[in-house]
């Protein structure tokens, strides 16, 4: 058996937000089309589709600087070196033409590049693999060597255990942390080829994995390496383990996922807690019972300055009430406790990669922030604020932490930026938590306010609608730059009971 | 049997009979300059709190990792193997010359993860040619593809920034790297008048003509002038 690429399953999360980004990403460079430069596309079958389709990323002679290429992070690939990620073959290899099209069809979660799979045919994908393959000389080199695979293992629970030793024996947390969420110390001055400040895999979402979410693709993943990126090719001669501790390794990082991709239907059902008082920490047991809905964010695009490069890209919310509070607990993963001083190098380089980013510069790291904007009233008529903090027509009713000094408040505001602190205080409670790569906060807050004409009631019949504001400091994410959800809504069932 | 022998001229004969080589010794003019100690951020357990810089290596005045060779010359690389180790935190040798096919073992010898990884320079653009998870003490990799083009490969570890190398890899036999004596030795060379080079990451360039006469070793000195050194001190700053 060879290492194969199969067709990628589920996603829907990633996919959402893959179309997300590549959507605003094409957005803003409309803009920067005049820049554009004469053609050198090469001659042949597929150049048609791919000026029309791909150049405006890859550009012209496939060199990756398109028009569009320097709002991301990541660039569009130079198809010209032949340096590819996603491949069955060995490290330093080129990619198959199979390699080739699935990523194609299938495209790359989370980045601008999305799959063609509705947008081309299969033949036209197929002349598209022949074409991108004319860009690189590397393709008329030697005939790539695709790697050899055993059988993988049934899996089983002594596997897993298994598996997380050779987690530690070849040392992936370095990168990718002790739990997976992409912490690892080496983070701070990881870069691409390009010199680009490059993150490491969060483990726990395999729906972002570029080359698919399965036990085969993990395993492929790691046996080929990531050319061009530092993911190494870990081979089993070289590491001192065998063919099937490595599947036993690639089912272990399979389950740091959920079994599924989560649900991102805009809905967060909150539960009722029956027995004693709300959780006063995000840890505490109590918060176990309560479904978790998955929030993809997006980098903040919608007003300046904008922000292509976020490094939260979803977040887990729970929600639960008894009859006199609503507790909200968000949790998402991010590599630092911003500001953190190891940041340093990596803040560095995202000032001097982001040679597009709006003013005004970034100078220095901030603090992680979150910010969660209500409607000042709810009603089922009301017309909802702009779902960044609202605007200066339509005012909104925000929720704001900061990771330092740790602080939560209530204001009122007309925009995230324009915040004024509520007169009438409704004792939002917080708690904050940070470990292994992870941030947990727990809000809390009386269902009925003080004062109902500047802040909202919780828990009458009507749904609460919500939207997400995240930043990490240490990537240079401040001010009105971060990530973004658009509008959510919280059931809260009062079981007859209410104001 | 008269066959035989006219190919034996042709082919093999010329080359014993009309190439010499090049024995040459390279300096570094003025006091050594002083090493930079690099700080270590990860595995000091291993690796301890700084490494000395290895990029300027110069013993008596001799310049160690200096990379030679003879310009404009085709001929054929006869494929062998180069070493490349981690160890105590840094790559060994720091700089070399390689030939293009040549197969590269890398090695690990210290008890933390290492990972080898080698980009082509392509213009301004690096592509990776290789890059291997060494997970603990003893393990290592050989690989035929990475030094099948000539050029600029940088070496670094994605663990550890402060680690780094490089390989001119040639698409012809005529090369050399310097030892610790500053000493290379450039075997077979065609007689004739040639240009040498010799390169340094951190120094630049130095070239000059030679002839090389058959049968003969021409021996031939490099000095890199002190404002050179002097000058990487400074944009280093
Ligand atoms: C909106 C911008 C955009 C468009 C349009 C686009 N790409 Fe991409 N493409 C990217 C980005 C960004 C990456 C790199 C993503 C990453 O690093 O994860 C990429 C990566 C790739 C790769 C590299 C795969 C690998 O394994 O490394 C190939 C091949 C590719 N694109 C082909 C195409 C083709 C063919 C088209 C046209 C049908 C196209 N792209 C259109 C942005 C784009
Ligand atoms: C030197 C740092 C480093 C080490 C060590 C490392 N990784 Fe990675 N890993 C990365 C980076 C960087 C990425 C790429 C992220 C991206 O696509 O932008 C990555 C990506 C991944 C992915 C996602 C692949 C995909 O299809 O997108 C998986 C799975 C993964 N690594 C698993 C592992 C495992 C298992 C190990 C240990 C055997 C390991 N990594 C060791 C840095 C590292």
């Amino acid at each position: 058996m060879s290492i194969s690429c199969s067709r990628r399953v589920g996603g829907s999360a990633g996919r959402r937000v893959a179309s997300f980004v590549a959507a605003t990403i094409l957005l803003a460079a409309t803009a920067r089309a005049q820049a554009a430069k004469p053609a050198t596309a090469p001659e042949g079958p597929g150049k048609t589709l791919y000026v029309k389709w791909c150049s405006g990323c890859h550009g012209d002679g496939g060199a990756g600087d398109g028009y569009a290429a320097s709002y991301m992070i990541p660039r569009p690939r130079d198809l010209t070196l032949g340096n590819f990620y996603i491949r069955s073959t060995k490290t330093g290899d080129v990619p198959t033409d199979a390699d080739l099209r699935r990523t194609i069809t299938d495209g790359f979660p989370g980045t601008a590049m999305s799959g063609w799979k509705t947008a081309l045919s299969t033949a036209q994908i197929d002349t598209l693999v022949q074409y991108v393959k004319k860009f690189s000389p590397f393709f008329s080199g030697p005939a790539p060597t695709v790697l050899a695979a055993g059988p993988e293992p049934a899996p089983n629970s002594e596997g897993l255990v298994e598996g997380r030793r050779v987690y530690e024996q070849l040392k992936c947390f370095e990168c990718h942390g002790q739990k997976g969420y992409g912490d690892g110390t080496s983070v701070p001055t990881l870069m691409d080829d390009q010199k680009m400040p490059i993150f490491s895999a969060d483990l726990s979402k395999n729906w972002t994995f570029r080359g698919g979410p399965t036990v085969a693709d993990i395993y492929r993943g790691f046996r080929t390496g990531l050319n061009g990126t530092p993911m190494p090719a870990y081979t089993a001669e070289a590491n001192n383990v065998n063919d099937e501790q490595l599947w036993r390794l690639a089912q272990y990082v399979r389950s740091l996922a959920p079994a599924a991709p989560p649900d991102t239907s805009s809905m967060i059902h909150a539960t009722m807690k029956m027995d004693g008082p709300l959780p006063a920490t995000p840890d505490d047991k109590a918060w176990d019972e309560v479904p978790a809905h998955y929030v993809p964010l997006g980098g903040q695009v919608a007003i300046k300055p904008r922000w292509f490069t976020p490094s939260i890209d979803g977040v887990w919310v729970q929600a639960m009430y008894d009859m006199k509070k609503l507790a909200l607990k968000l949790t998402w993963h991010d590599a630092s406790r911003s500001p953190d001083t190891t940041f340093a190098p990596w803040i560095k380089k995202v000032v001097e990669t982001l040679d597009h980013a709006d003013p005004p510069p970034i100078t220095a790291q901030g603090p992680d922030r979150i910010a969660i904007t209500f409607p000042v009233k709810i009603a089922a008529d009301s017309l909802r604020p702009f779902f960044l903090g609202g605007n200066s027509v339509r005012s909104a009713y925000v929720w704001r932490w900061s990771s330092s000094p740790d602080t939560a408040e209530e204001g009122t505001t007309r925009g995230l930026a324009r915040f004024t602190p509520l007169a009438a205080k409704n004792g939002l409670g917080h708690s904050a938590r940070y470990q292994d790569g992870e941030w947990q906060l727990q809000f809390t807050r009386a269902l009925l306010p003080v004062d109902s004409t500047t802040a909202p009631t919780f828990g009458g019949d009507l749904p609460v609608p919500v939207a997400f504001f995240a930043a990490d400091g240490s990537n240079g994410e401040i001010g009105m730059r971060g990530s973004m959800s658009g509008w959510y809504t919280i059931m809260i069932h009062m079981m007859g009971a209410t104001q | 049997m008269r066959l035989a022998s006219v190919l034996l001229l042709v082919n093999v004969g010329p080359a014993l009979a009309q190439t010499g080589s090049i024995s040459g010794t390279v300096s570094l003019e003025g006091p050594a300059p002083a090493a930079k100690m690099l700080a270590v951020t990860k595995n000091q357990e291993v690796c301890g709190t700084s490494v000395r810089s290895r990029d300027i290596v110069v013993t008596g005045g001799k310049l160690e990792y200096a990379v030679a060779s003879v310009e404009g010359v085709k001929g054929t690389v006869k494929p062998k193997s180069v070493l490349l180790s981690n160890t105590k935190c840094m790559f060994e040798p720091p700089y070399m010359g390689a030939g293009a096919g040549d197969t590269i073992v890398v090695d690990n010898q210290d008890a933390v993860l290492h990972n080898t990884h080698l980009g082509l320079q392509l213009g301004a653009r690096v592509r990776t040619m290789g890059n291997w998870g060494l997970s603990d003490k003893g393990s290592s990799i050989r690989a035929e593809g990475p030094l099948r083009l000539a050029g600029n490969l940088d070496v670094g570890c994605d663990a550890h920034p402060w680690m780094s190398a490089r390989i001119t890899v040639f698409d012809h036999p005529y090369f050399g790297t310097s030892d610790q004596a500053g000493h290379f030795e450039i075997k077979d060379v065609p007689a004739g008048p040639h240009t040498v080079k010799v390169r340094h990451p951190v120094l630049g360039d130095l070239e000059q003509t030679v002839t090389v006469k058959a049968g003969a070793a021409t021996a031939v000195t490099f000095s890199f002038p002190a404002a050179r050194a002097a000058n990487a001190a400074k944009t280093d700053e």
